[in-house]
């Protein structure tokens, strides 16, 4: 935007709904704009209007809250609508309904098609944290291994238990690092049967005090259909249940990372 | 096992952030200069850098599919404008 151009009209866009019908859902959204729907055909867009200039704050909190107004609209939409089709944060367009209106009208099919290929779907997140001793006692070959040069160090002189201890550590390190990933492999086998999607998470959240000084294991957004979240629950239930194994498991969220539009 | 909805910032950030559709660059607004709310969280986000440096929390590393210790600062998605 040029510096001295008067800033124009905009929408917000929080979603996409599978309805075409017009209303308000009142003063939900960031800084209590008005939220409403913007129809086209049996679809429509859930945006506020504001200017056209994006949200930009330097106070943590106000940019917080922001970020939890956004996720709220969605979930509202979600809650009333089904399965919606979630905006990144910050997504505005220039102009007024009418943009809107046209944008939804160039990407119908494409907006159609996704509403369709992930009705009734909804996307939850797995993590699976592990006791580091659990990761070696289970593997025999490395357990023995480990033992074998303990006991071999504690009889050494110290500038000779020196050198063996360095590489007792890096046993140590690649037995977890081993464990780790033969425990991922198996735990995805099992999770995979029951969903339809599934890929790693980039980032753990804030992990919650239960799980503290446990080694993650693996972290995964899972794409679920309804009628199989149940399952999904026993089968992680099962994992939960396994000595050393804790199991976080969380949503259920918009289809956010399932999305398959991009730069539309 | 039932899933929970924690509503933590961060579950919410990282969906917020990086995922979800994400409009074409023509209808994005143009800000010149840099993306307000990308900076502004990160600076919201050090905490999180915090925790990864004393590795009290590991990032997932795409390539491998495993978590690796103090991978550095988290960079937030930041907002969708062009400079």
């Amino acid at each position: 935007m040029n510096e001295g151009a008067e800033i124009g009209e905009g929408r917000y866009l929080y979603s996409i709904i599978n309805n075409g019908v017009k209303l308000s859902f009142g003063c939900i959204g960031i800084n209590e704009n008005t939220v409403y729907t913007v129809p086209y055909k049996d679809i429509a867009a859930v945006v506020h209007s504001c200017q056209a200039s994006a949200y930009g704050t330097t106070d943590d909190d106000k940019a917080k809250e922001w970020l939890l107004s956004h996720n709220y609209v969605i979930d509202r939409a979600g809650k009333q609508f089904g399965t919606v089709l979630p905006f990144s944060f910050d997504c505005l367009t220039r102009g007024n309904d009418d943009t809107v209106k046209n944008w939804l009208s160039q990407n119908y099919e494409k907006l159609k098609g996704e509403l369709g290929r992930l009705r009734d779907r909804d996307e939850y997140s797995v993590q699976i944290f592990c006791d580091q001793d659990a990761l070696v006692v289970k593997n025999p070959g490395s357990y023995s291994e480990l033992k074998g040069m303990k006991e071999m160090i504690e009889k050494l002189p110290k500038g000779a238990a020196y050198l063996f201890q360095r590489r007792f550590e890096l046993t140590v390190k690649e037995a977890i690092s081993t464990g780790i990933m033969r425990l991922a492999s198996e735990c995805c086998s099992l999770i995979i049967e029951h969903v339809e999607e599934m890929k790693p998470e980039k980032n753990t959240s804030q992990v919650p005090e239960k799980f503290k000084g446990k080694k993650p294991v693996v972290a995964l957004a899972c794409l679920v259909h309804k009628d199989r979240v149940e399952k999904l629950g026993e089968v992680l239930d099962r994992i939960d249940k396994r000595e050393g194994l804790a199991v976080r498991f969380t949503g259920p969220w918009a289809p956010f990372s399932f999305v398959r539009l991009k730069e539309i | 096992m039932k899933p929970e909805r924690e509503d933590n910032l961060v579950d919410v950030l990282d969906r917020l952030l990086n995922r979800g559709i994400i409009l074409n660059a023509d209808l994005i607004i143009s800000v010149a200069g840099v993306p307000l709310i990308g900076i502004n969280l990160k600076a919201a986000l050090a905490s999180i850098e915090t925790m990864l440096d004393y590795g009290m929390m590991e990032a997932w590393d795409e390539n491998s599919l495993m978590f690796r210790e103090n991978p550095g600062p988290c960079i937030p998605g930041g907002a969708k404008v062009l400079s």
